[in-house]
């Protein structure tokens, strides 16, 4: 189901419309909706082979530097991608290990073979996690309350992570870790004194409790109790870690993003489909106005998320400085109007889509899951409310 | 965006554009236009020769028609300019929709004899579309025009009349649809045609809006003679050419240029109002309806440069998007401007809303005597130039 052609897809290069229309076709044929519920069976919400194709569909080295064998994909690529696999509603860690975990050893370029191993990660060969959030922390990823302990050959690692994405079948899990605990005195400066280091999954003292997340994917809860580590598993410099986590952070949210656009569009699609075939009442629901006029709204929603998240992932790429505000204003939005989309199109196809079986209700899946991520739209609004400031109106949206 | 100019080049002409601003602009009128007081007919004329002896009346005509030539960006860079700097908004009419009929399916003496007066704003223009019975349905307009070849001329003989008519009475062109057949299906049989106001026969009643102001009227057409050389287009075939100038008049309908220059007119007067014992912009559930107001604000503005930038887009169904979204947020601002006032949103002062408080002592704060009346006046702008319902019909109709 092909919807309108939009005016945003112009702004578009060529390059771009490249990856996005491999992507669509790809997903078109490879990832369906049943073939996505297999996947679901499995333990880990990995297919190997889906994985291998992604690497060769050069999807796995977009967004790595171009010294590691990277595409030096900016946001917007990425944002792209990320909107076909939100359509598809794809469930294999991608956010964990290529944007999230890449963006981290990119940062950090922590000798040694943090190129071989970013080369891994883009061939498919390995995988990553982030563990920032802890659970008593919610959104906040410098509320690290996990010590690491100096002794001689290098650091001990105790405390919890929380709900750490692609954490099962990962090779490394990138843990964040204080040196000290945090005195009262220096929680107007919490991202000073934050340390990453790169843990092998099958460190002993590392115990995982997986789980499935809500929108089909695979996370866990990380215990780490005297995990010792050697000292060269640090990544950059000691207590400079918060430095390395903010690219990956807005990386992470233009990826979400892209997958809620994305999302949001596959529910609309699937939702003028449905209703241009059921039939109630002698006709066809396509023919209600007062369906109709909540389909078009629908529609322009879904330009409204479109134009904001692209917007967010192109100021981004392009550095500006607003970018950060850009993106609090379009996370608020997913929570809000996001959300909304999804929610029409459970009602308006009716109780099929309260089925497991259907599509439908898997897009409202995602998109809920998708506000969790990084901060929800609360936080979001009121994030923008504070980065915005006097509300300064000179700096509207700029060529 | 993807432009032809570079970063530079922009930047100096956003400065160009500041500077024309800052020349040709009097404090007092832009003061007056910001604060939404109504301006008179030749203050709108004096802005229009203004933008036209600098050559930047017609910015979307095409450069062999007098427009400037200027790309998508700078298109956005004026309007936006314009819009900070308080400039006059004037009635775009002429200058977008009929110029652009006219440019694309009028004949070489029609665009001779019609398109100066347009681009030097010496012509002003109305558009007889409604009917009292053909509101939203207006391809079931029925005003008559019959054929008569006399002595007195090859005419159409016009005889009915047209409602909501904005600027009727300072006008001396009508841009009028009429039907010239009834036998086939409502579309077909509608017939563009343009009428000089002077004309024998036409009659302009006023309408008092909620404003308590003159600008919508009615107009009577008592056999009036129209040279059938002032049809556009084919006889019965005006419908086809509407779907243009409706695309055109929807962008300029929603008003988004406008909605930027009253958000930040907004936060002015929540920076200097004081409610419950602090500023208006401090208390926190009034800076969320901002933030939110702002955020809706943007995504139109990275609609409208997508639409300005596609060609299509004008005649399709994201023209219908920002009419849509543009009406509501205008009137959502206005509405918080009006709140803004407090208690002296009751006062209501008509003779003051053309003239300002001029040397007397103003009651409330300057900003409050025009903030309601825009904010009733301004409910027609979900209903008029297409209702949103009927923009839901049309984007419905695009996805089924």
């Amino acid at each position: 189901m092909d919807l309108p052609a939009s005016s945003l897809d112009h702004q578009l290069s060529e390059e771009q419309r490249m990856l996005v229309d491999a992507a669509r076709r790809y997903m078109e044929r490879e990832y369906s909706f049943a073939e996505r519920s297999r996947i679901l069976g499995s333990e880990i919400a990995c297919d190997p082979n889906k994985w291998a194709d992604f690497a060769r569909m050069g999807w796995l080295a977009l967004p790595l530097p171009a010294d590691a064998g990277g595409a030096d994909g900016d946001a917007l690529s990425l944002f792209l991608l990320a909107r076909e696999f939100g359509r598809a509603l794809v469930v294999e860690p991608y956010l964990p290990t290529v944007v999230l975990g890449a963006s981290v050893l990119a940062s950090a370029r922590s000798d040694p073979g943090w190129r071989g191993q970013l080369e891994a990660v883009g061939a498919g060969r390995l995988r990553l996690a982030l563990a920032c959030a802890e659970p008593q922390g919610g959104y906040d990823w410098f509320d690290v309350q996990t010590l690491a302990r100096v002794e001689e050959d290098g650091y001990v690692l105790n405390g919890r992570k929380a709900v750490v994405l692609g954490a099962v079948g990962a090779d490394f899990v990138i843990v964040s870790a204080r040196m000290q605990p945090v005195r009262s005195a220096d929680r107007h400066e919490p991202r000073s004194g934050l340390s990453l280091f790169l843990v092998r999954t099958d460190t002993p003292g590392l115990s995982l409790r997986p789980y499935a997340t809500i929108d089909g994917r695979q996370a866990a809860e990380l215990c780490l109790t005297e995990v010792r580590l050697h000292r060269d598993q640090i990544l950059g410099e000691p207590g400079d870690g918060a430095r390395h986590l903010e690219q990956a952070w807005m990386r992470g949210m233009v990826w979400v993003l892209g997958e809620a656009s994305g999302c949001a569009e596959g529910m609309l699609a699937a939702t003028v489909h449905y209703l241009g075939q059921r039939e109630q009442f002698g006709q066809k629901l396509a023919k209600f106005q007062a369906l109709r006029h909540r389909v078009a709204d629908m529609f322009v929603a879904l330009q409204e998320t479109r134009a904001l998240c692209q917007h967010a992932a192109q100021s981004l790429a392009a550095h500006a400085n607003e970018a950060d505000a850009v993106l609090a204003a379009a996370k608020a939005w997913i929570g809000r109007t996001g959300r909304r989309i999804a929610e029409e199109g459970v009602q308006l196809h009716g109780a099929i889509a309260i089925t497991d079986e259907y599509i439908a209700g898997h897009y409202l899946k995602r998109m809920i899951a998708l506000d969790r991520m990084f901060e929800d739209g609360d936080s979001a609004i009121g994030r923008y409310i504070a980065r915005r400031g006097s509300f300064d109106d000179t700096a509207t949206l700029r060529a | 965006m993807s432009d032809s100019l570079t970063v530079d080049e922009l930047s100096r002409f956003r400065a160009e554009v500041q500077e024309f601003l800052a020349q040709r602009l009097s404090p007092e009128l832009a003061e007056r236009s910001r604060a939404g007081y109504y301006l008179s007919k030749s203050e709108l004329q004096g802005w229009h020769r203004a933008l036209y002896e600098r050559g930047w009346a017609g910015i979307n005509w095409p450069r062999s028609h007098g427009g400037p030539g200027w790309s998508p960006v700078q298109k956005f860079i004026f309007e936006d300019e314009c819009a900070k700097a308080g400039a006059p908004i004037l009635i775009m009419i002429a200058l977008n929709q009929v110029a652009a009929l006219l440019i694309a399916a009028g004949t070489e003496e029609q665009q001779r004899r019609f398109l100066p007066g347009i681009l030097d704003g010496s012509d002003l223009w109305c558009q007889g579309f409604s009917e009292p019975n053909s509101g939203s349905d207006l391809a079931s307009l029925k005003c008559p025009a019959r054929r008569v070849s006399d002595p007195a001329g090859d005419d159409y003989l016009v005889e009915g009349n047209k409602i909501w008519t904005t600027a009727a009475h300072w006008s001396n062109w009508c841009f009028l649809l009429v039907r010239t057949a009834s036998d086939g299906p409502k579309q077909e049989g509608i017939t563009i045609l343009l009428v000089d106001m002077n004309s024998p026969g036409i009659t302009v009643r006023p309408i008092i809006g909620l404003d308590g102001m003159h600008s919508l009227n009615q107009v009577f057409f008592d056999q009036v003679r129209v040279p059938v050389a002032n049809r556009v287009g084919e006889e019965g075939k005006g419908w086809g050419l509407m779907k243009l100038y409706l695309g055109h008049e929807r962008i300029s309908a929603a008003g988004v240029w406008k909605c930027r220059a009253h958000l930040s007119r907004l936060v002015g007067i929540a920076s200097r109002t004081i409610r419950n014992g602090r500023r208006l912009i401090d208390d926190p559930r009034f800076a969320e309806k901002l933030a939110w107001l702002e955020i809706r604000l943007r995504a139109l503005e990275v609609i409208l440069q997508s639409v300005i930038n596609d060609p299509e887009g004008a005649r399709g169904v994201m023209a219908s998007v920002l009419k849509l979204r543009g009406t509501e947020l205008t009137q959502e601002l206005l509405l918080m401007i009006s709140e803004a006032a407090g208690p002296y949103a009751l006062p209501f002062h008509q003779e003051v809303l053309r003239a300002g408080w001029g040397d007397t002592e103003p009651i409330g704060p300057d900003f409050a005597a025009p903030a309601t009346p825009a904010y009733f006046f301004w409910r027609k702008a979900t209903i008029s130039g297409g209702s949103s319902e009927i923009m839901k019909n049309l984007i419905a109709q695009s996805l089924f």
